[in-house]
């Protein structure tokens, strides 16, 4: 699953050995990446 | 069963009428009926291809489903009478389009914004917000319209307000009692008036002695749609729902 940096934007994923770190600037706040999937939703 | 019907008020949307003859079980059906019987085109499923904003692709559907839409009887079935059995096909769906991005200022994204493939389908106001985005956010969505019933489904409730009830009539010597009156009223002259145009008071459209009483089988109607139809259209389709019901239970019966 590809995660986003939320500082430096870069994708990443989150590997548990390393814990949850930014490889690139260390930060340790990541966004969900949307999948590029169309997704359908039922409207009930 | 033989009723006389006449209008006193209609404006598209609105409508209001009297309803003579009729006992409080039938204008009851037909209120009824208007709430969950009366079809209306609503969107039922939504393909998100973009999604950016900071709604849920499941909440952004919901609020594209309340969207009211403009219904033809005429060129759609309902999903389960129609000849795909349901499957899907331009005799029971339309498709609708949302393509919006915001680019350098936060825009807000209308039901205006809604691009659907049968110019006989549109939404019933443009004006109505869906979402809000930021700089850069985006939304790219295909749905797909159906018919469905209001007893299914809110979405699908075409009438935002249907309610009777009985009809005041003015009688002479009735020793007054009422200062403030609201809804419609009939008067000495067999006239309906609407008492909001004297602010409800009893003492600027009547004499001091009138009295009032009500009609045993007299109802005022007042019908408020959301644009799926005209409120009069509303109004026939649902008598024709119940008659279509009636004659199905007699046909039961009968076999």
């Amino acid at each position: 699953m590809p995660y986003k940096c939320a500082r430096c934007k870069r994708q990443t994923d989150i590997e548990s050995a390393r814990g949850i770190k930014c490889p690139y600037c260390g930060h340790r706040i990541f966004l969900k990446e949307r999948g590029g999937g169309v997704k359908r939703v039922d409207v009930r | 069963m033989e009723f006389e019907v006449e209008n006193i008020e209609g404006d598209g949307r609105r409508a209001a009428f009297v309803v003579r003859g009729a006992t409080p079980a039938f204008v009851n059906g037909v209120r009824r009926a208007m709430l969950a019987d009366v079809p209306t085109m609503a969107i039922d499923t939504v393909d998100v291809y973009e999604n950016t904003s900071v709604i849920f692709d499941e909440v952004l559907s919901l609020r594209l489903g309340l969207v009211p839409l403009t219904t033809d009887l005429e060129g759609y079935e309902l999903p389960e009478e129609c000849s795909c059995e349901g499957e899907g096909c331009t005799g029971c769906e339309v498709s609708v389009l949302l393509d919006v991005e915001a680019e350098d200022e936060d825009t807000t994204v209308y039901s205006g914004d809604l691009e659907v493939e049968d110019p006989e389908i549109e939404p019933a106001q443009d004006g109505i917000p869906i979402i809000d985005l930021k700089p850069d956010q985006a939304v790219v969505l295909e749905a797909t319209a159906r018919l469905g019933r209001g007893r299914d489904h809110a979405k699908n409730q075409g009438a935002t307000a249907a309610a009777y009830k009985h009809l005041y009539r003015a009688v002479e010597d009735g020793g007054g009692g009422e200062d403030v009156l609201r809804g419609y009223v009939e008067t000495l002259d067999g006239d309906v008036v609407d008492m909001s145009e004297y602010d409800g008071r009893v003492s600027e459209a009547f004499d001091d002695d009138v009295g009032f009483e009500t009609v045993d089988d007299a109802f005022v109607f007042e019908v408020e749609s959301d644009g799926s139809y005209e409120a009069e259209q509303m109004v026939s389709e649902a008598a024709l729902s119940l008659s279509e019901r009636a004659e199905e239970l007699a046909d039961t019966i009968a076999t």
